[in-house]
């Protein structure tokens, strides 16, 4: 009886040391979404979220955990930068798993804590107000994730190109809003596409509770929506279903033969 | 008396007829109360006053809807008839001027969605035909028709009062069986379900029950890599968001939208909803069953 038990101790430390130290590692990506004073924030790819803060005020990049919640120091060696896409981010979750923090959730907060010292995650603010399309991506990172995911029509994007015509795009959208996730950085794959085109572009970041003087003066009632203008005058407008495909609708609204 | 007999029976139709239609605005009002609640509070009724309200609006059009439907045109009958119907012209004319897209409320709520002008001119329509139910109208040996409406408020009252343990959803809601996602415009927010096969839950990322079924959800459906693709709904509030991503660790993507968008699918939070090619397939209150869950955590058809 002793030797058996003694056997499935031993089995099972083998088993849980095996698979501690086979462990997937977790890929993460840059994020605007959360902010932590001081540091870069990077999100994992897939789901359940966990997210890592580095540099963080304990001295070691920490690794969050949500649902079981979790805070723990890391060693750097563990975190890695991918060689295809240095944009994201490894790290070797395997190994001892040590060097907890305190964590707890203070509303829409996250606070890690240890001998006195206090990291605070929090949602980031909304971006408001004029951005370039480089300030935007700088802001809000997963933008350019998602952007390289989506593959343009090459015939429309052939058309932007060949505009002669300068044009104006005002974009308004929130860093909030899950539907300008999805369709703004569609529009950051174009408008990286077309570089050289004659077209210069604002994104405009408007609040959650939609009080914004310049969406309320030029009639905007949906986010995202984007005005064509040429000498600063409205000639088109692209909202709902035309985020599809942006670059399809923009050259369908202003690349015509006659323009 | 001139004319009665020949006007009687337009007289009476009229009346029949707004009598079913009462009957049918409190049947769909009485089957979501907290909803029509809802529309009440939109229209500055006070918090406190709506769901007491609402049932008092239900009882009032059943009990109104059982004396015209039995035949009565009672002076007093005909009156309130025709009160009530004016005064619905004049809620849709101030949505008119108060816009929302679409109006859930004047007479029908989910049953039928109307925008605020088609639901003004037949509402006009309704107070025109209240009038046709004054013609012909016996002055002399009509009684009013007591017992018939307190028996039609009582039931309406009752229907309402028990309604939120009925399974009612599918009539209540503008999610059931066979609706296209386009019409539940659940392909507004999450577009993916346009295609495939998908699992739409509705949450209410404030109810700790629902955040501790996470987990299990989670395992049961083998997320992220199961074989069911999983959407999670939820009013569009970022402080909450921010708290369940946290708390609960949905290994599903949850995305948020206007609350009012989402308020004309469910009656009570969760819901869930199976769609497959663009149509709602199945549709379950709260979660599907375990049962459901495991077939579709292997990407079959439950």
């Amino acid at each position: 009886m002793r030797w058996f038990v003694w056997k499935t101790v031993v089995v099972a430390l083998v088993v849980s040391w095996w698979s501690a130290a086979h462990a997937e590692p977790l890929e993460l990506e840059p994020t605007g979404q959360f902010a932590a004073s001081g540091s870069a924030i990077y999100r994992s790819i897939e789901l359940p979220a966990s997210f890592l803060v580095d540099p963080s005020p304990f001295g070691r990049p920490v690794l969050i955990m949500t649902g079981r919640l979790s805070a723990r120091l890391l060693d750097p060696k563990r975190i890695s930068r991918d060689a295809a896409d240095p944009e994201v981010v490894r790290v070797d979750t395997g190994g001892p798993q040590e060097d907890f923090l305190s964590v707890r959730v203070d509303g829409p907060n996250l606070v890690v804590d240890r001998d006195g010292r206090t990291m605070t995650l929090k949602a980031s603010p909304p971006l408001l107000g004029d951005r370039t399309l480089d300030e935007l991506i700088e802001a809000l990172p997963e933008y350019r994730r998602d952007a390289a995911r989506y593959t343009p029509d090459p015939a429309a994007l052939d058309k932007l190109r060949r505009l002669k015509q300068p044009t104006e795009l005002l974009v308004f959208f929130g860093s909030w809003c899950p539907h300008c996730g999805q369709a703004v950085p569609r529009l950051v794959r174009v408008l990286e596409s077309v570089r050289g085109a004659p077209i210069a572009v604002t994104f405009h970041g408007v609040p959650h509770d939609g009080t914004d003087p310049m969406a309320n003066d030029l009639g905007v009632n949906g986010l995202p929506t984007m005005i064509v203008r040429r000498d600063s005058k409205e000639v088109a407008r692209m909202a709902g279903d035309e985020w599809a495909a942006p670059e399809k609708s923009l050259a369908a609204l202003i690349a015509s033969p006659a323009r | 008396m001139c004319g009665t007999s020949k006007l009687g029976k337009p007289g009476g139709l009229a009346g029949f007829l707004l009598g079913a239609v009462l009957l049918l605005a409190a049947y769909a009002k009485a089957i979501d109360p907290y909803a029509f609640a809802d529309r009440l509070r939109d229209m500055s009724v006070p918090a406190g006053a709506a769901y007491p309200g609402a049932l008092v609006v239900v009882a009032f059009e059943a009990g109104l809807g059982a004396a015209l439907l039995g035949g009565s045109r009672h002076r007093l009958v005909l009156l309130a008839t025709s009160a009530t119907f004016v005064m619905f012209v004049g809620i849709v004319a101030w949505q008119l001027v108060h816009p929302d897209g679409t109006a859930v409320c004047g007479c029908f709520g989910q049953l039928l969605e109307r925008t605020p002008r088609q639901a003004l001119y037949e509402d006009v329509g309704f107070v025109a035909l209240s009038g046709v139910a004054w013609l012909g109208r016996p002055t002399r040996s009509d009684v009013l028709p007591w017992r018939s409406s307190l028996l039609g408020a009582a039931a309406g009252a009752a229907l309402a009062l028990s309604a939120p343990w009925l399974p009612l959803d599918n009539q209540a809601t503008a999610l059931a069986p066979g609706t296209t996602v386009g019409a539940t415009r659940l392909d507004e927010i999450v577009p993916e379900l346009r295609a495939g096969r998908h699992l739409v839950l509705l949450l209410d990322r404030a109810d700790p029950t629902t955040s501790a079924r996470i987990p299990d959800l989670n395992e049961r459906l083998k997320l992220p890599h199961g074989g069911t693709p999983v959407w999670g709904l939820a009013d569009d509030d970022p402080e909450l968001a921010a708290a369940f991503l946290w708390s609960a660790a949905p290994a599903f993507e949850v995305r948020s939208a206007p609350p009012r968008m989402l308020r004309r699918l469910y009656r009570r939070l969760p819901r869930s909803a199976l769609v497959d090619g663009g149509r709602v397939l199945a549709t379950w209150s709260g979660f599907p069953p375990d049962a459901t869950l495991d077939t579709l955590a292997r990407g079959g058809l439950p």
